[in-house]
């Protein structure tokens, strides 16, 4: 996996590539869990190809995080794959999911 | 209205031609249109012969062709005061047979000087000839025969250099016309011996079972060598569920043996109905046979009774080749005739042989297969056979034979005998399976997913399929290495083996960790948004069905998944 943060439009915009697994899912939590120290975040998923239940736990854990903090929490260009997991989570209606960052503004 | 002056104008193009003027050239064009728009052929020479006399003004003439492989001239037509239509030369005969041979335009002003002349003609006939014309019909250098012309009517009644021109090249285009025509009517013939041939064919046909579904227990193939065949098969469910079935080759080829192949079908169709033991009804054929059938033609038959329930088929043979059992594991048996063929000797007594399909197959066969051609000119004997049965194991049994047959007839050779084959077998596609092995860290779940990833796609599933099982898998793997190996272990080891089976994907993941607990594998309440816990929701919502089972020796567990597919 691969993750790059940028700050776009006020916000950091947090975008993972690859495979969002077990074994790298601590890294994306990590991501998650700094920016939002420092504001409104976005999570780009439109590199992701494979993302479990330890990724989409980061990403839950975020969006608990930003409502204690005041702070936005979104996902930005959902892929396919990553859209299915979200859907039999049940977390499709849940998480605020735009198809690009200035969309969220 | 062309004056008489005009008519004998030189025209430059007539120039070329060798000095016609416009009336020859339009009678030419005339001629030749009418040629085109004439296939037969008798009419194609009466008109090419009368426009020639009109114009030419000649007493007599008449088209001889050659007939006899060249040996013999003909008269096809013949015009004037005596008929000589039927007439026969020698092919070098006469002034006809010279400008034949010599394939140039004769003028004979003289005939009664002429040593070419065959003055038996003239006695027979009572006709007199003074002068003669004569040009041959050539086509590319084929030779047709000749177009002659005799007596001038006009004029000092002799023929001219004028009209031999005219006749020469008037005699190219007629040649041309008759091979147009001789060439339909050939074709007439050819088409009308095909579409007999073709009902003959749609007959016999019928009376060959259709195909059956490509799950049946039964398929079978029949090429004619000709457009009819001397080969039968057929096969039929009998009302107690058994199936009875029977393939044949009647003796001699063409017309007369597939008459003979049609009487025999109706007769064993008929037979079979009544007498289900096929050993006995062989006999009772037999009998038939040698009653009714013209002498000299016999069948040689296998007939068989395949009961589903008992898993075995009862056979008989009567002189036919041995048909070839080939057991699940690759052995063969031949089931060689105990009797002559049927037609032969009227008091027969058929062995019957029974014997238990076990997964394995039945085939039989004509010997046009045995015998066939192989593309390399080589025979297929029965080790032929077998090999090509070997080759396409792996077929499901309708498309089987078809390749079997293929290298037999997709050759330029012609076939030489009729190739019928017919295989019995219960037919289950063989399943497709994977199996791949990880180390139980994190990092190596990865390679897990990808290659249940590329196995998959390679079985030709949905991408939405593939993306939901491997999560599923991916799944079920990391709560081993976080649960089972306490977050990864580089000595634990996770078994992944995949197969798919008539519409199911089943998945057994199997790990070197302690036994674990099935209570461990209950999903989380969804409506609760919290961090874990949802691995196991995701493999529920995705398989049909999911059983942590005894795991084999070596093992700590084994889950088992299944995801119907179809």
């Amino acid at each position: 996996m691969n993750c790059e943060i940028i700050e776009q439009d006020g916000f950091l915009v947090i975008a993972l590539e690859g495979d969002v697994d077990l074994a790298s899912s601590p890294e994306a939590r990590e991501a998650v869990l700094n920016c939002l120290e420092r504001g409104s975040v976005l999570v780009d998923l439109s590199a992701v190809d494979y993302i479990d239940s330890s990724g989409v736990a980061s990403l839950v854990e975020g969006y608990q995080i930003s409502k204690d903090k005041g702070v936005r929490f979104g996902l930005v260009g959902v892929s396919e794959s990553a859209l299915m997991v979200l859907q039999l989570a049940h977390l499709d209606k849940v998480f605020p999911i735009f198809p690009t960052v200035k969309a969220a503004l | 209205m062309t004056s008489q002056s005009d008519n004998h104008t030189k025209h430059p193009l007539a120039e070329r031609l060798g000095g016609l003027d416009v009336a020859h050239l339009e009678l030419l064009a005339d001629m030749t249109q009418s040629f085109a728009s004439s296939l037969e052929i008798d009419e194609t020479l009466r008109i090419a012969l009368r426009k020639t006399m009109e114009y030419l003004d000649a007493e007599g003439g008449s088209i001889f062709l050659l007939v006899d492989d060249d040996q013999t001239l003909e008269c096809r037509a013949s015009i004037g005061p005596v008929s000589i239509t039927g007439m026969r030369l020698g092919a070098d005969q006469g002034i006809v047979g010279r400008a034949v041979q010599a394939n140039e335009t004769l003028i004979i002003r003289d005939v009664s000087s002429s040593h070419n002349f065959n003055v038996a003609v003239d006695e027979n006939t009572g006709f007199l000839t003074r002068s003669v014309l004569c040009a041959p019909l050539t086509v590319r250098g084929q030779r047709l025969g000749a177009l002659e012309l005799i007596n001038k009517q006009g004029d000092d009644g002799l023929f001219n250099e004028g009209d031999r021109s005219f006749l020469t090249a008037l005699a190219s285009s007629a040649a041309l016309a008759m091979l147009n025509a001789r060439m339909a009517s050939d074709l007439v013939e050819q088409e009308k011996v095909r579409k007999e041939l073709e009902m003959a064919r749609d007959i016999q046909r019928s009376l060959l079972p259709p195909d059956p579904e490509p799950g049946a227990p039964i398929h079978a193939i029949n090429i004619p060598a000709r457009s009819v065949s001397g080969d039968l098969y057929l096969f039929f469910d009998l009302p107690d569920g058994r199936t009875f079935f029977a393939l044949g080759d009647v003796s001699g080829k063409g017309v007369h043996a597939a008459l003979f192949m049609a009487q025999a079908a109706s007769l064993i169709r008929a037979l079979a109905k009544l007498e289900h033991r096929p050993g006995k009804l062989l006999a009772r054929l037999n009998e038939e046979i040698c009653e009714t059938s013209s002498r000299g033609m016999f069948i040689t038959l296998v007939a068989g009774l395949y009961d589903p329930a008992a898993d075995s088929v009862r056979l008989s043979n009567a002189g036919h080749e041995p048909p070839l059992y080939r057991s699940r594991d690759g052995e063969y048996t031949a089931y060689s005739a105990t009797a002559p063929p049927l037609g032969i000797l009227p008091d027969i007594c058929l062995e019957e042989v029974e014997l238990q399909l076990k997964g394995g197959a039945i085939y039989i066969f004509t010997d046009g297969l045995t015998e066939g051609f192989t593309l390399d000119g080589g025979q297929l004997r029965v080790e032929g056979v077998k090999a090509a049965i070997e080759q396409y194991l792996e077929a499901p049994p309708h498309r089987r034979i078809e390749a079997m047959l293929a290298p037999l007839v997709d050759g330029d050779r012609p076939l030489r005998d009729d190739i019928t084959l017919l295989l019995l077998e219960l037919w289950r596609p063989t399943p497709l399976v994977a199996t791949m092995e990880t180390q139980a860290l994190p990092d190596h779940l990865i390679k897990l997913r990808e290659e249940l990833r590329l196995h998959l796609q390679g079985w030709g599933l949905a991408r939405v399929i593939i993306d939901q099982v491997v999560l599923a898998v991916g799944e079920a793997a990391m709560n081993i290495v976080q649960h089972g190996f306490d977050g990864g272990d580089a000595g634990g080891r996770i078994k992944l083996e995949v197969e798919q089976t008539d519409g199911d994907l089943w998945l057994r993941l199997l790990d070197s960790a302690p036994p674990a607990k099935s209570e461990e594998m209950r999903p989380r309440d969804l409506k609760e948004i919290r961090p874990g816990g949802l691995g196991i929701h995701f493999i529920r919502e995705i398989m049909d069905s999911v059983e942590l089972l005894p795991a084999p020796a070596g093992w700590g567990n084994l889950l088992e998944m299944r995801k119907r597919i179809e």
